[in-house]
C-alpha cells in the first residue's frame, strides 16, 4: 500500500483520473492488477471522485486501442470513410471504428462506475471554466488537466490516483502513484 | 423470504456484476453457474489483492470493485504507453 495514503478516520476525497479508470476498467491491461489493489485500498480510505471529462477521455482512449488491436490502418481507415459516403463501406467494415460497436461495453463499463455509491461523479459549472484558465494560466496546463485541477480544486480533494504524476505534483496536489 | 423480497435483495449484485437473474426458481444450474462466476471474481480479487486486504472488505465493496473490473474487454494486451500517449494526443486534439 502507498505510503501517502492518509490513516485518518474521516475518509479524505481522492480524484481517479483517466489513466486510473483505464487501468482498473480495462481487461488485460498491462496495470489491471496494481490498479485493482489500489481501488480495493481506495475504497476502504477514500471517499473517490471523478469527472464527466475522465469518462470522455476513457471512451477516447478505448477507440484508439481498437485502431492499434486492428494495426492502426489509418490510410485504409480514412478511404473507408471516403467510401462509408458513397454507400461501399460495407466491404471494408471490420476496419473502421465506431463507438457504437463497443458501446455496450461502454454503458457497462460507465454505469456501473455511476451507480456505484464509491465514486462520485462531479458536476462541471462555470466556476469550474474559471478554474480551468486560472491552471492553464498559472501551471502551463493543457485545457483536459486544467478542468481536471478545477474539479479536484472546487470539491476540496487533495490526493489524485494517476498515471500522470508530474502535471499534478506541479499543480500542488498529492499524487497516489499506482504503476 | 417470498420470491418477490428475495429478489428485489439479489437484483442489484446480480446487475453490478453484469449478470442476469432469472426469476424462475427452476433453472438452478443457471443460478449455481452465477454463483460460481461471482466466487470466481471474488476469489480472483483475492488472489490478486492479498488475503488481508480481502478481508477488510465489505461485500457490498468487493462486488462493486469486481463489477468495474475489467468491464472493457478489447481482446488484446494493453501497452500503458500507449494509453499515455493517446491521452497526450486527446489532449492535444481537444
Amino acid at each position: 500500500m502507498s505510503d501517502n495514503i492518509a490513516n485518518s478516520s474521516v475518509k479524505e476525497k481522492v480524484f481517479l483520473d483517466t489513466a486510473f479508470l483505464a487501468s482498473f476498467s480495462i481487461d488485460n491491461h498491462k496495470d489491471f492488477f496494481k490498479a485493482q489493489k489500489l481501488l480495493a485500498e481506495l475504497v476502504l480510505k477514500y471517499e473517490m471522485h471523478t469527472s464527466p471529462l475522465c469518462f470522455y477521455e476513457l471512451w477516447k482512449v478505448v477507440k484508439k486501442h481498437n485502431d492499434y488491436n486492428k494495426g492502426n490502418k489509418r490510410f485504409l481507415r480514412k478511404v473507408n470513410g471516403i467510401l462509408k459516403f458513397v454507400y461501399i463501406g460495407i466491404l471494408f467494415e471490420e476496419i473502421n471504428f465506431s463507438f457504437k460497436k463497443v458501446i455496450g461495453q461502454l454503458k457497462n463499463a460507465s454505469n456501473r462506475i455511476i451507480e456505484s455509491k464509491f465514486i462520485h461523479i462531479t458536476n462541471l459549472n462555470g466556476d469550474d471554466i474559471k478554474m480551468a484558465l486560472y491552471a492553464i494560466d498559472n501551471f502551463d496546463q493543457k485545457p483536459g488537466d486544467a478542468f481536471h485541477f478545477s474539479s479536484i480544486k472546487n470539491l476540496g480533494i487533495n490526493y489524485v490516483a494517476t498515471g500522470n504524476k508530474k502535471d499534478f505534483e506541479r499543480m500542488g496536489l498529492k499524487v497516489i502513484w499506482f504503476r | 423470504m417470498n420470491t418477490i423480497a428475495f429478489e428485489n435483495l439479489i437484483n442489484p449484485i446480480y446487475l453490478q456484476l453484469g449478470l442476469n437473474h432469472s426469476s424462475d426458481s427452476s433453472v438452478d444450474l443457471i443460478d449455481k453457474a452465477e454463483e460460481q462466476i461471482i466466487e470466481d471474481k471474488f476469489l480472483a480479487l483475492k488472489n490478486n489483492i492479498g488475503e488481508e486486504l480481502y478481508d477488510k472488505l465489505s461485500f457490498e465493496q468487493k462486488v462493486f470493485i469486481t463489477s468495474v473490473s475489467g468491464a472493457i474487454n478489447l481482446g488484446k494486451f494493453v501497452n500503458i504507453e500507449a494509453v499515455y500517449n493517446d491521452i497526450e494526443k486527446i489532449e492535444y486534439e481537444r
